[in-house]
């Protein structure tokens, strides 16, 4: 079933986000700690969880202990998310556009769902939560990251989608932005834990805005991208 | 720095790029600053030992401080006066240390620097901005900035090492092989 969910994910868009330890050694001594760690370190910020960490099994999302990792899916409505922690403390983490999702089921249902969008607040959300899980794991006291991580972020399916401001209070863009290429490779960096752990907002902020240069948006509004992190990061937000 | 390490300094008699003698003078940073900034970037820092007067000849006298002179030697307002004028900042300590003749100097410790050469960050009437001071090894020994490729291979090798040393105590580099493990792990995930 798992295969069936990624292979689901990965043909629309989506974001691959793998954390690597900067040694192959086994950091966590049971696949009972895999699968707790995630638990423990998940993020509940806007009322999904990231990644999710499923609590019960059911047709629609699992988690199981396979040999050396905890691997845990969701496919439900446009929730759509593989994620696998092996005992190495790598993590690889497979999250569907959810903009794709509804777009879809718009145009099942007989509406004019517009496709390959992308939510300039979701991704905001996204990025704050993938460098904030992050460093949430450098400070756990299992020491995984003790050495540091390498963090690789990408968005694929990425060749024509356009930015889109879904708030309804928001000010439209001024113009389309669009981006050209099939996948934004986002980060591939090196930290060191201390570094993760006083920079993650920053970080996030980073990448964000180079998404956005991707898609042809170069001066995107800092204030705004910084003021949407705050609001995440106060649990401030409605569901985007 | 104790008397029996003192001793050991003055008895040499002569200046090393690791040790700089100073004449008895209160502290004054713009006195002071090149040199401090030049033993930071010298590979295990060094002394600047203040209370030892070269006389006409060249040879190094021992005179010791006074007590005003020694009072002045206030080591928290020392370094925020060094402060705008390092980058990254440089880090000393000072005691005040008797030889075994009863004399007291002021023994100023300068910690090498990290992983980056420390740059001067202000100009005035004793440094330039943005030179880097360096107890040159190629002619006299003095704190001067660095005007030739010898001194600066000498900076940059430094701080390579300091770095590697760094990196591999966090075991960033000493697993060549960490990261293709890691990738086979995922099985093309």
């Amino acid at each position: 079933m798992s295969r069936q969910v990624l292979d689901r994910i990965r043909s629309h868009g989506y974001w691959r986000v793998n954390f690597q330890p900067m040694t192959a050694t086994r950091k966590l001594k049971s696949l009972g700690d895999c699968q707790d760690i995630v638990r423990r370190n998940a993020l509940n910020l806007r009322g999904w969880d990231y990644p999710h960490y499923p609590l019960d099994a059911d047709a629609d999302t699992g988690i199981h202990l396979e040999k050396t990792y905890c691997e845990a899916w969701i496919d439900w409505l446009e929730f759509k998310e593989l994620w696998r922690m092996y005992e190495s403390g790598q993590f690889i983490h497979y999250v569907a556009l959810w903009e794709d999702w509804r777009a879809e089921a718009a145009v099942t249902a007989g509406g004019d769902g517009q496709v390959s969008r992308l939510s300039v607040v979701g991704a905001i959300y996204r990025l704050t939560e993938i460098f904030e899980f992050a460093s949430r794991l450098a400070r756990d006291s299992e020491g995984i990251y003790a050495n540091g991580v390498r963090i690789n972020v990408s968005l694929r399916h990425t060749a024509n989608r356009a930015l889109w401001l879904e708030e309804p209070l928001g000010l439209p863009l001024m113009r389309t932005y669009r981006c050209r290429q099939e996948q934004v490779d986002l980060e591939s960096r090196e930290y060191l834990p201390d570094k993760l752990l006083q920079t993650s907002k920053a970080d996030a902020f980073a990448a964000t805005v180079y998404l956005f240069q991707n898609f042809g948006w170069s001066a995107p509004n800092t204030e705004t991208i910084r003021s949407y992190q705050d609001r995440l990061l106060r649990h401030d937000t409605a569901s985007a | 720095m104790n008397s029996k390490e003192l001793e050991r300094i003055l008895e040499g008699g002569v200046e090393t790029q690791r040790v700089d003698f100073k004449a008895p003078i209160e502290w004054n940073v713009l006195t002071f600053v090149k040199h401090i900034l030049a033993l930071s970037n010298v590979q295990d820092g060094g002394f600047l030992v203040v209370g030892v007067e070269q006389d006409a000849t060249g040879h190094f006298v021992r005179k010791g401080m006074t007590p005003d002179q020694k009072a002045s030697y206030v080591v928290d307002e020392m370094r925020d006066q060094m402060s705008p004028f390092a980058d990254p900042h440089v880090n000393f300590r000072v005691d005040c240390v008797k030889d075994g003749g009863g004399l007291e100097y002021e023994v100023i410790e300068v910690l090498p620097s990290d992983e980056v050469p420390v740059i001067c960050c202000k100009e005035s009437a004793k440094t330039h901005l943005g030179s880097i001071y360096y107890r040159n090894r190629d002619r006299r020994v003095e704190s001067a900035p660095i005007s030739n490729s010898h001194d600066m291979r000498d900076v940059v090798e430094r701080a390579a090492i300091r770095l590697m040393r760094r990196l591999q105590g966090l075991g960033l580099s000493v697993e060549p092989g960490a990261r293709k493990t890691l990738d086979d792990e995922l099985e093309g995930l």
